[in-house]
Order: C-alpha cells, then structure tokens, then sequence
C-alpha cells in the first residue's frame, strides 16, 4: 500500500511522486483517521487505513487535475476527503449486503473478535430502532430539534443550524426530548 | 429538574442508540450527496435546506452517519490550534519563507503578508480588510497565560477565520485554521522566551459562507 509520508514530493502534474508537496497529507490523513475512527462503526475499523487511503488519493487528483493551480484552505481538502471518505463507506455498505453464505464474496461481514459486549450492542440497536419510530411520530420542528441533539450538536448550534433563535431552540430541544422519552417509555424501552 | 440536563448518562445512551442503527443500515439510492451533507452541517445551506436534510437523517441512519462524520471533520479541534511548527504544511513553510524575503527586500516594512496564489478557490473582496476589526487595542499588552486574540467582522457573518500569528522578524507562533468563532487563544508556550514587550504580529482572513476570502490588515499585540 502507498503511504504518503513516504513519499518523495514532487510537484503536481511532473510524473513523478503522486502526492504534491504543497498538500499536507499527513495532517490530513491524522484529521481523517480521527474523525473516521470516533464516527464510523466498528465492522468498518479493520478498513478505515483503506478508506482514509482512496479519500487522500481521490484528492491528489483532485489537486493533479487542478495542475496545482488553486490555493487549497485545510477546510476545502477536509471537504474533498469527507466526500471520498463516504463515498468508499457507502461502496463497502453495498458490499456488505453480500449474502453471508456466500463464500466467493469479496467482503463479508465480519466483525472483530475484540469488538463491544454484543448484548450492548443488542439493546443499543432495539433503542435506536425505537427512537427512530418515536422520531417519525414528533411534530416537525421537535423532530429536527431532537435529531441534531441526538447527532451530538448543542443547543446553540441547533439554533444556528435551524435559523432559529437560542431561545427557540433551547425550547424545541427541551420539549422535544420531553416527547421522545415520554414515548420510549410508551414502548417500554429502558433508559 | 430539567429534563435536558437531568442526566448526561441517559442521553449519552440515546446518542449511541441512534447511531447504532447506522450498523446495520446500509446506503440507500435516496442517500444524499456527501456534499450536500457536509455544506449542511457547516451552516453553508439555506436553513429550509437543512431542514430538509436533517429531517432525511432522522429517518435514515446511513445519512446521519455521514452527518456525524461531517460534524467530526468540521470541529475546531479538527481544525486544530497548535504551536505552528507542530502543523505548518510544506506550502505555507515556503510561503512563510516567501514572506520573509519579501519583508527583507521591504526594509523591515510591518506586517504579516500572506501570499496566495490566485485560484478558483481565492476570490479576494475588494477593500474587504475595512470589514475586519481587532477587539484588541493596537499595541496593547497581554498576558502570555491569556493571550486571546479577539476580531469582530459584523459584515461577514458565518464566515470561518484563518489566523496567523507571528513575531516581527516573522517566526510563526501560532496559527489557527476554519475556526467559527474570532478568536485565537496563543498557547502561553508559543510565547515562552520571547521578553517583555515583544510585539507580535497577527492577521486573520475569512473564508466567506458564500465562497471567496477577505483579510484583515495587520494587527499588533504586546507581550506582557
């Protein structure tokens, strides 16, 4: 597998290196392997290196197509690999669908020995399911409120999000959250 | 009690609820693009947009996936603040190093410039450094524990900001990237050996939500 911080640099479009100089990849790479690893779920762990390597090379190219001609923010490049990143996600989500008894798949599921307590991830899995229910049934500004809390966004930045004051917000969030829990108690979910 | 706050546990258990469906939800052909997802959560989109999207994700996990991985990818420590010699790509060392000649060949002319190549990305507002103020008086002394760097730009709202600061013979200290809010707390080791009333040099640019750039002039900072 290429690494790119063992890559000699070379400039863009030269034939030499596929990894010009002036893109700092390997802080690129550390920023990608960070968010992949605190989002994206545990069957994906043994293949985030693969990931996070087509989304690095998907924007090299991108930059190669540019002939090195456009300044890149971290912020734009972060933004070429989100979308790559997902893009290989979503192709090794299709993948996964691949009947288990399938023996010549390319890709199985194929969860690590070391992975969470099952049971965990049992009832973690019947609350998600339940609270996705309860999601459909809330009003929609609560719906929206309490999607972006459960996403991990704090009430300010619901608000920011929704153009809704923090007031509003705080209000939606709060009251929303109070509908969800009254129906997960509704189907006897524990809490 | 409030309900939202009554227990941090709790919701920390719903959270990981509703990103555990994401598990066993494969993508759909109804999944939206990537970038859609990502300018959504980066506030880049009319808000009825977003509704849009947010309401998607709460009925499917796949998207609500990405929205996490997009928020992750967006969050300041993401974006990180650190001792510039800790971070600094091979461009902006040579631009730096670009900058440095160029003060040289300038007599010793103040200020941090930054050079940047034009590009599709670059779109400079004409006189947009008038936009751009520090909240810190010019010359004012600050303690090296405290080193916050505040701007207002009323102009530019949800804009994202670029920093860099320098001392005047133009040794970057620090430097921060896409920040949301205006302000850069200079760690108090950046600022370690530099004697009393070292003046420092800071500049900040905005990478406008509607695309395009705009800098500020060049503000000066002492070390207390």
């Amino acid at each position: 597998m290429v690494t790119p911080q063992t890559q000699k640099p070379a400039s863009p479009g030269t034939g030499g290196s596929p990894f010009p100089s002036e893109l700092d990849l390997v802080a690129l790479r550390d920023d990608l392997k960070r968010a992949v690893a605190q989002t994206c779920p545990r069957w994906m762990a043994d293949r985030s290196d693969d990931i996070i390597q087509v989304a690095l090379l998907r924007v090299v190219d991108i930059y190669r197509k540019r002939e090195g001609n456009a300044e890149f923010s971290s912020f734009y490049l972060r933004k070429a690999a989100y979308s790559a990143v997902i893009d290989e996600i979503r192709r090794l989500r299709r993948r996964q669908e691949v009947p288990l008894e399938d023996e010549t798949a390319e890709t199985r599921y194929d969860p690590p020995a070391d992975g969470p307590d099952p049971e965990r991830v049992a009832t973690s899995r019947q609350v998600g399911r339940a609270i996705q229910e309860c999601l459909g049934q809330l009003v929609p500004p609560r719906r929206l409120a309490v999607t972006l809390n459960l996403q991990g966004h704090s009430v300010p930045e619901v608000g920011r999000l929704m153009d809704w004051s923090t007031k509003k917000a705080e209000n939606l969030v709060y009251r929303g959250m109070a509908d969800l829990r009254g129906c997960l108690d509704g189907k006897g979910v524990v809490r | 009690m409030n309900p939202m706050k009554r227990d941090d546990g709790e919701l920390a258990k719903l959270r990981r609820g509703f990103a555990a469906l994401s598990e066993e939800t494969p993508a759909s052909a109804a999944c939206l693009a990537p970038e859609k997802i990502w300018e959504a959560v980066r506030g880049g989109l009319p808000s009825a947009e977003i509704r849009e999207i947010v309401a998607h994700t709460a009925a499917c996990p796949a998207c609500a996936e990405d929205w996490r991985l997009a928020m992750a990818m967006q969050r300041p420590e993401t974006a990180k603040i650190l001792p510039a010699a800790d971070r600094f790509s091979v461009g902006r060392r040579l631009r730096n190093w670009s900058l440095a000649a160029a003060a040289v060949l300038a007599l010793a002319v103040v200020g941090v410039q930054w050079l940047r190549l034009s590009g599709p990305e670059a779109i400079y507002r004409e006189g947009g450094q008038a936009a751009v103020h520090s909240l810190i008086a010019d010359g004012q002394s600050l303690p090296r524990e405290q080193f916050l760097l505040r701007w207002e730009a009323p102009a530019l709202a949800g804009a994202t900001w670029d920093v860099e600061v320098s001392t005047e013979d133009l040794r970057v200290l620090a430097s921060g990237d896409d920040l949301r809010e205006p302000q850069l707390q200079v760690p108090a080791g950046a600022l370690a050996g530099l004697p009393a009333g070292t003046r420092i040099l800071w500049k900040v640019e905005a990478t406008l939500a509607e695309g395009g750039r705009v800098g500020s002039p060049t503000f000066v900072a002492t070390v207390q």
